[in-house]
């Protein structure tokens, strides 16, 4: 870390957090990586097994069991606080198609 | 298959089955379900069909459903980004009891922990909090059980509350009302009084106890015991060839990758923790034969049926499509399953054959929302 200067108070928090020795006490999932939050996966996870075929059947039936708990903050859009309206037109996930993309607003506040 | 059976616990899963609640055999049994974008439907189970929908207050995206256990007429359920609490009469739809859970700046949200006290007076939330500061968002290091009067009508506030460690999510009242199990990477038992930790099942911190295991992965997202009174929460675990191989983490040492369960049975509050067989499938959640105690059932993209006490799997097919929630029927020979999509499906526990399909009014999806079962 001697590189590296911590910019923000988040990440000087990461700081004291090696500093005393706290970075074990956090625990994701730890044998696979799924929470794209702290991993940022380009997209779908790996299952235990580190293939595919263990994942949901067919994959939307998972979409809005990951998104809705913000599990998938990286690719769709954080529903519970900052677009909740995002899958307003696509109550099922079998309509996928009907969700977008979502953009800042001018005034930046999302 | 290597199996391992290493019963950490306290009793026998055997005597545990005793104590499960009968079934009134007048009482005619309904599963609750939600969809999006707010509805909460009552199913009867018998009729495989769906008598009542109720379109909840808010936004939507529900989470938890906790039906009263001294009112069947009510259920409660985690709406609204997962930040309020609506409570609705079933027969009716009448909004009964409404609370919004984040106060001022600070923003709660509840990850599907909601329980109401087996006596219908109190209704007990699971809080992760964030204060949002001008500059920063500033997250509580602890999380909080807020207690509301079941009776506190449609601007309820939390009469008291107390502070619980991080990680936990789903929460479940002890038969005797005085104590609250809550899950999550360790699972805890706190006094509903005081808050003070009764008893704790430590499942990130085997150790000594299993010295050949690494971490395991424990999934808590489901209220799955209404039946049998005994919350079934699956882990999975690798197992290395020696202590020395788990402590350096030698993945080329593995020699099993198991899944197993910690059940927890809230009858006389015991507990039990053991492995059931290597691990091939995902499972989500589980639960319980009602005629013998050595079987259970996993549900995730198949059905699956274990044997315990030979860790055998005796049973499986594969859904329609992935389900994260399975609870059994009151007399023991259905399985009821759902989440996801927008239908419920009842198998045969015998056979695991596919008995129906339940498809949901609105079409909305249930998302992580597990079932819940009564009877009336």
């Amino acid at each position: 870390m001697k590189h590296l200067k911590s910019l923000n108070r988040k990440a000087r928090l990461v700081d004291d957090a090696l500093d005393q020795g706290k970075m074990e006490e956090v625990r994701a999932m730890q044998t696979v990586i799924a929470g794209c939050s702290s991993t940022l996966d380009p997209g779908w996870e790996v299952d235990p097994f580190g293939g595919v075929a263990g994942l949901c059947q067919p994959m939307e039936a998972d979409l809005y069991g990951c998104s809705d708990p913000c599990w998938w903050p990286a690719q769709v859009p954080d529903t519970m606080n900052t677009y909740p309206d995002w899958n307003a037109n696509a109550p099922s996930a079998r309509d996928w198609r009907l969700l977008d993309s979502v953009f800042p607003s001018d005034d930046g506040t999302v | 298959m290597k199996k391992i059976l290493s019963t950490v616990a306290a009793v026998a899963l055997g005597s545990a089955i005793l104590a499960m609640p009968q079934t009134d055999a007048l009482a005619k049994e309904y599963i609750l379900a939600v969809s999006k974008p707010n509805n909460l439907h009552v199913i009867d189970a018998a009729a495989r069909s769906v008598v009542n929908t109720c379109a909840l207050v808010g936004r939507g995206s529900p989470i938890a459903i906790a039906p009263s256990p001294a009112d069947s007429s009510l259920a409660y359920v985690l709406t609204n980004g997962w930040g309020e609490i609506v409570g609705v009469n079933i027969d009716t739809c009448d909004t009964v009891f409404h609370a919004v859970l984040s106060q001022g700046n600070t923003r709660a949200r509840s990850i599907a922990g909601l329980v109401v006290s087996n006596d219908g007076s109190e209704i007990y939330v699971q809080l992760s909090e964030v204060e949002l500061l001008t500059d920063r968002y500033k997250i509580r290091p602890l999380h909080r059980i807020a207690v509301f009067h079941a009776d506190a009508g449609l601007d309820a506030q939390p009469y008291r509350s107390f502070d619980i460690p991080r990680g936990h999510t789903i929460l479940v009242a002890s038969k005797d009302n005085e104590t609250i199990w809550s899950f999550g990477p360790e699972v805890r038992q706190f006094d509903m009084k005081s808050g003070a930790i009764v008893q704790e099942i430590l499942l990130n911190s085997w150790e000594d106890a299993r010295p050949t295991y690494g971490d395991p992965d424990g999934l808590s997202f489901w209220s799955l015991y209404d039946t049998h009174d005994q919350i079934i929460m699956p882990y999975f675990a690798p197992v290395f060839a020696n202590r020395e191989a788990r402590d350096a983490g030698d993945w080329d040492q593995l020699a099993d990758f198991v899944v197993g369960t910690t059940t927890v049975n809230i009858n006389d509050n015991s507990w039990t923790q053991t492995d059931i067989a290597t691990a091939d499938v995902l499972i989500f959640s589980m639960t319980l034969d009602k005629h013998d105690p050595n079987i259970m059932y996993a549900v995730y993209t198949q059905l699956s049926k274990y044997d315990m006490a030979k860790g055998e799997l005796v049973g499986r097919i594969d859904l329609d499509h992935t389900y994260y929630s399975v609870q059994t029927s009151g007399n023991g020979d259905e399985l009821y399953i759902g989440s996801t999509f927008n239908d419920i499906a009842i198998h045969a526990a015998g056979s695991l054959e596919q008995l129906a399909t339940i498809a949901l009014p609105g079409g909305g999806d249930q998302g992580a929302c597990g079932i819940r079962v009564i009877q009336r």
